[in-house]
């Protein structure tokens, strides 16, 4: 995770180089974090465009330059949460979205693999990948929002607690639902440790 | 000693951690008193162990999931800080506010706007359309006309008015000049008469204030004299006295200077 808490300090007394920086070194972070979210790449821009006006627009009433990270994603967080509200009212389901034709076939045809229960065949790269966006899209919104933030943006389970505005319990709670429903999904398509391109 | 590990072994069978604490525990994040104690547990109970590990496999799993790149810098317009949402909207808030006015004073003076088969439009009050020349002509005359009824009408009230007082006046004057001469000639002897008196009453005071001064003056003279007078018999009378008192001194000076004679005459 990017370090930053001399920008953030100058940012805050509007130096305006030292927010252009901020944005560089948190903007692959939050669009990485609105991409595992949505699965969409126009989606995740726009939540992370959002984010950074919000941050630009808010940064002096942030009271302590520590919880600079929370408090970024808690914005990425409620962004993510109003580009769902705004795509339901468009009757329009991120996540049942025609995937194209050969994302399609990628999943029908490593589905049809498993099947056989072969436990040595191993998947590609891309394909992993493929499923893995498909396993965390299953999961519900706000198990879904705390494995990416823990598992792919490092946030610690306080962090969690506050850039969702619940608490830690919660956090731990929705972490081991989500781990087990992963867990069980990617069983069912028999992707496991022993099975994937992975070196201990 | 056998108590103790009985106990122990009590203390471990009753200790159940929670799932929340079972995934603190998975992150490391749980305190150093709960790892060991969640530690102690799992080495006695395989099975949760074992379940904890699946979920720590499925953590492995989901790593495999790389970042996407980022093409590029993302372009955000950033707002100048400082300057509020309301400077940027103040334009087209002018610019409808304008609007507004203009459409609010067209509907209080009526403008409209028209658009027929014989063009388009526009006025305040409300359009008239299709009236011809002649129309528009007869309008005018009758117009016109009644303005001219209404002045003639009101002259001829004024005539009357006019005419009614001068008859009031000459009859006032042909009916009665001799009442009127004698109440004019009787009130100019009235004035005068007042006059007269005024003036009259005017001089006796003059005349009563001569008296009155005059009287007084005498009376002070008089007496300014008089004391003249007594003031002069006074020298008089000092003087006479004192020519007395010399002449007195005289004779006797003369009687002694006699005396003296005599003396010397009778010794001899």
């Amino acid at each position: 995770m990017p370090s930053s808490d001399f920008l953030i300090t100058a940012a805050r007394n509007g130096d305006v180089v030292a927010i252009n920086q901020l944005i560089k070194l948190w903007q692959k972070r939050i669009y990485n974090f609105a991409l595992k979210y949505f699965n969409d790449h126009d989606q995740a821009m726009e939540v992370t465009q959002k984010t950074f006006i919000s941050m630009n627009k808010n940064l002096s009433k942030l009271k302590d330059d520590q919880s600079f990270k929370p408090w970024l994603y808690r914005i990425a967080t409620n962004y993510c949460h109003e580009e769902v509200r705004r795509q339901s009212k468009k009757w329009v389901l991120p996540f049942m979205k025609v995937h194209k034709k050969e994302d399609q076939q990628h999943i029908a045809a490593i589905e049809q693999v498993d099947t056989l229960g072969n436990p040595e065949s191993a998947y590609g790269n891309q394909e992993l990948k493929a499923l893995l966006k498909k396993a965390l899209s299953t999961l519900p919104e706000e198990q879904r929002l705390v494995v990416i933030m823990k598992e792919y943006e490092g946030l610690k389970l306080r962090e969690i607690a506050v850039a969702m505005e619940i608490s830690e319990n919660t956090v731990k709670s929705r972490l081991y639902y989500a781990l087990g429903s992963l867990r069980q999904r990617l069983e069912e398509w028999q992707i496991t440790r022993e099975n994937i391109h992975y070196e201990l | 000693m056998r108590n103790g590990k009985s106990q122990e072994k009590t203390f471990i069978m009753s200790f159940k951690p929670t799932d929340e604490a079972l995934i603190a525990y998975l992150y490391g994040e749980a305190s150093a008193e709960e790892m060991a104690q969640i530690a102690e547990y799992l080495e006695a109970h395989p099975k949760e162990k074992e379940r904890l590990q699946a979920l720590n496999d499925t953590r492995m799993v989901l790593g495999q999931l790389d970042d996407e790149p980022l093409s590029g810098d993302i372009a955000i317009d950033l707002p100048i800080r400082g300057k509020s949402e309301w400077a940027y909207w103040r334009p087209f808030v002018a610019v409808a506010a304008s609007l507004l006015l203009l459409l609010t004073f067209a509907w209080q003076t009526n403008f409209g706007l028209s658009y027929t088969e014989d063009g388009f439009y526009m006025g305040y009050q409300e359009i008239d359309q299709g009236l011809s020349t002649d129309q528009v002509t007869a309008l005018i005359q009758q117009e016109k006309q009644e303005t001219i009824d209404q002045f003639m009408a009101y002259m001829r009230e004024e005539k009357d008015t006019l005419n009614q007082k001068f008859d009031v006046l000459q009859a006032s004057i042909n009916e009665q000049p001799q009442l009127i001469y004698a109440a004019e000639k009787q009130a100019l002897i009235d004035d005068m008469m007042g006059l007269s008196n005024q003036l009259s009453a005017n001089y006796r005071d003059i005349l009563r204030t001569l008296v009155v001064n005059f009287s007084n003056n005498f009376e002070a003279q008089r007496i300014e004299d008089l004391q003249n007078i007594q003031a002069a018999f006074n020298q008089l009378e000092n003087a006479t006295i004192g020519n007395q008192l010399d002449i007195e001194d005289e004779l006797i000076r003369l009687s002694d200077r006699l005396d003296a004679v005599i003396a010397s005459l009778n010794n001899k």
